[in-house]
């Protein structure tokens, strides 16, 4: 299911007090609707709770599709289970108080509310192994001297149990101690940048394409975004690569990446400023026009040059990967790393 | 009737039959000037049946109209016959009933020229329309040479062509437009646009549309010009009105914008005109609106 649902662990006053209550924020695809649904249906096998209510909030898909699958979803389903099982899609956490069972609890609906504004909202706290390895690349990159692993972790907004286990993925033979405890990175050969590349790369990322038909050009849209003034959002991909190394190995850039310093939660209406004819679509088929990256730690390392914000090289390289312009992965490796690649990173 | 004409063609034609002292008062404004500053390819065909012909500058406006009416008469032109209008006029003709001088090319039945005078100012007199009219004592009788005020800022550095014909630039001629009708009014065009009654802001504020997504498409940074070469053409015709002028200058569009009804009406003129070599949907029509506005900003 979608990272960002959760079963609410609080309790419905009365006769709804034993009911489950799911919230489901940003489901875009039926795929996920459909794993939502079937823990619904799970959680009442047991003949333990009445009912559960499924909230959606920030739902992707359109009242007719949610419709449609709500009602396959009930073919299939034995009707007594199935009359046990709302679904609401809302707007905001303030609709929750037109939800029935809620309605009439306002200790709950508060609660609740609480909560799901705190995802909703939520500003960038959490990170994973990969940015924990992703500081250590930085800091070696940069030439910064050793960090300690509680320093490490407030770094890269992990906590310190996830920083010994990225920590600890490392080959102890590519890390430097020092007597302060200290640690830094002093190799990272192709096959680490292969796998590192790969788990970042897998994170979600929102696509927008071109309804014009004569689509603005990358540059283009970069300047539209700088003239935004926001310093959460950074050019990223082969832009943001060129601008950290205009000797890359690629003429053109065939779409704008941008890096928002934020959750997949973020407002991406700004978007739509940068040119009325994007309309996101995540499934696109052809090529996006522009795509928007999360980065979820708490110092972006974005730098501002000339008006522009740029996201930091391992972001690029990362968007580079993503996109499947490996030469170029190498290209900018070998030109940033202190002991570049030793052997091609698609062996 | 329309016909499929090259803006190189007509161009070529106007040049042959007027003497080169005369060409450069013409300033083609309009469709063809349109398709002359915007379409890639001056051999792509354009569908007009007119061909506008502002002679410039208004203070020989009325001497440089006659010179050129008496040329192409010469060479065989033929004036274009309207019910309406008095024609031949003579010097008994009232002003009303004047006709505007409208010449076919000699073995041409589906394209005219159309003579229009540069106006006096840029800005029309209060409580009026802007349009005003001259008449022309010519050898094949009296006409009527009108004028439009907004329409003088295609006066602003027109390009010249090959042809020694000057062409006026397509911002100017969207500026003129967007200060015409700075809301959807209801005046309905005089014949049918294709099949259709339309109203005239909408045939003219799409206009606009279309000839921004032409500059567009030719280079993404054009609209982002067209405001600042709106300040200098304005300041340097009317600099009081300057700042009013520029800040009213999109209200047209955003009026356009709101209302789906004059959009679909906008969108049948551009596809059956300016675009109709490559149609566009409802949605890009929108998309190039927005742009615009975007633009303007």
């Amino acid at each position: 299911m979608n990272k960002a649902s959760f079963q609410w662990n609080g309790q419905l006053a009365g006769k709804d007090a034993r009911m489950t209550v799911h919230v489901a924020l940003g489901i875009r695809t039926a795929r996920d609707l459909r794993f939502l649904l079937l823990e619904a249906a799970y959680s009442l096998s047991g003949g333990e709770h009445p009912g559960c209510l499924c909230l959606l909030f920030k739902c992707g898909l359109t009242k007719r599709r949610l419709a449609a699958e709500l009602e396959q979803f009930q073919g299939v389903l034995r009707p007594e289970v199935g009359r046990r099982i709302e679904v609401h899609a809302l707007k905001s956490p303030a609709d929750l108080a037109h939800v029935a069972p809620l309605a009439s609890d306002a200790a709950s609906l508060a609660a609740l509310q609480a909560q799901v504004e705190q995802v909703l909202l939520g500003k960038p706290k959490s990170s994973s192994r990969e940015a924990v390895v992703g500081m250590l690349l930085h800091r070696w990159i940069h030439k910064l001297p050793p960090v300690r692993l509680p320093e490490l972790a407030t770094m890269s907004g992990a906590s310190l149990p996830t920083t010994y286990a990225a920590v600890n993925t490392l080959d102890p033979r590519w890390l430097a101690r020092d007597d302060e405890r200290g640690i830094s990175l002093k190799d990272f050969p192709a096959q680490a940048w292969q796998h590192w590349l790969s788990a970042c790369a897998t994170a979600p990322s929102a696509k927008f394409i071109d309804r014009s038909g004569s689509p603005r050009s990358p540059q283009k849209l970069a300047q539209q975004l700088s003239k935004l003034g926001r310093q959460d959002l950074a050019i990223g991909g082969v832009l943001g690569a060129k601008h950290h190394f205009p000797a890359l190995d690629m003429t053109a850039a065939p779409h704008l990446d941008i890096v928002v310093h934020g959750n997949l939660h973020t407002d991406l209406s700004f978007v739509a400023q940068l040119d009325p004819a994007l309309v996101r679509d995540d499934a696109a088929k052809g090529q996006a026009h522009v795509i928007v990256h999360f980065l979820n730690r708490p110092n972006s390392l974005f730098e501002t040059k000339d008006g522009f914000v740029w996201a930091d090289v391992l972001e690029c390289l990362v968007n580079l990967w993503d996109a499947g312009f490996i030469h170029q992965v190498e290209n900018l490796i070998n030109h940033v790393a202190p002991v570049g690649l030793r052997q091609p990173i698609g062996d | 009737m329309m016909d499929h004409l090259t803006p190189r063609d007509v161009l070529q034609q106007v040049a042959q039959a007027i003497p080169e002292a005369l060409r450069g008062d013409i300033i083609i404004v309009g469709s063809l000037a349109a398709s002359f500053q915007l379409l890639r390819d001056l051999e792509q065909v354009v569908r007009t049946k007119d061909v506008d012909a502002m002679i410039a500058p208004h203070a020989r406006a009325v001497v440089s109209a006659t010179d050129v009416t008496d040329r192409l008469l010469g060479e065989g032109w033929e004036p274009q016959v309207t019910p309406d209008y008095d024609l031949p006029g003579t010097v008994a003709t009232r002003d009303e009933r004047l006709a505007v001088v409208r010449l076919r090319p000699p073995g041409s039945t589906v394209w005219f020229l159309e003579l229009l005078g540069a106006p006096q100012t840029v800005i029309p007199q209060a409580n009026t329309s802007g349009r005003a009219s001259a008449r022309l004592q010519t050898r094949g009788g009296h006409f009527a040479l009108p004028s439009f005020a907004y329409l003088g800022l295609a006066q602003f550095e027109p390009t010249l062509s090959e042809f020694g014909i000057r062409i006026a630039l397509p911002e100017m001629m969207a500026l003129a437009n967007l200060l015409h009708h700075p809301s959807i009014g209801d005046a309905i065009m005089g014949q049918h646009f294709a099949g259709r009654q339309i109203k005239r802001a909408n045939k003219d504020l799409g206009r606009v549309v279309a000839l921004a997504l032409l500059a567009d498409q030719r280079d993404e940074e054009a609209l982002e010009r067209w405001k600042s070469r709106w300040a200098e053409a304005l300041s340097a015709m009317a600099p009081a009105q300057t700042a009013q002028l520029l800040s009213v200058a999109p209200n047209g569009l955003k009026a356009l914008l709101a209302s789906p009804r004059d959009i679909e009406q906008a969108l049948h003129t551009v596809n059956n005109g300016l675009l109709s070599a490559a149609p566009i949907t409802a949605e890009q029509f929108v998309i190039a609106l927005r742009r615009l506005l975007q633009a303007l900003s």
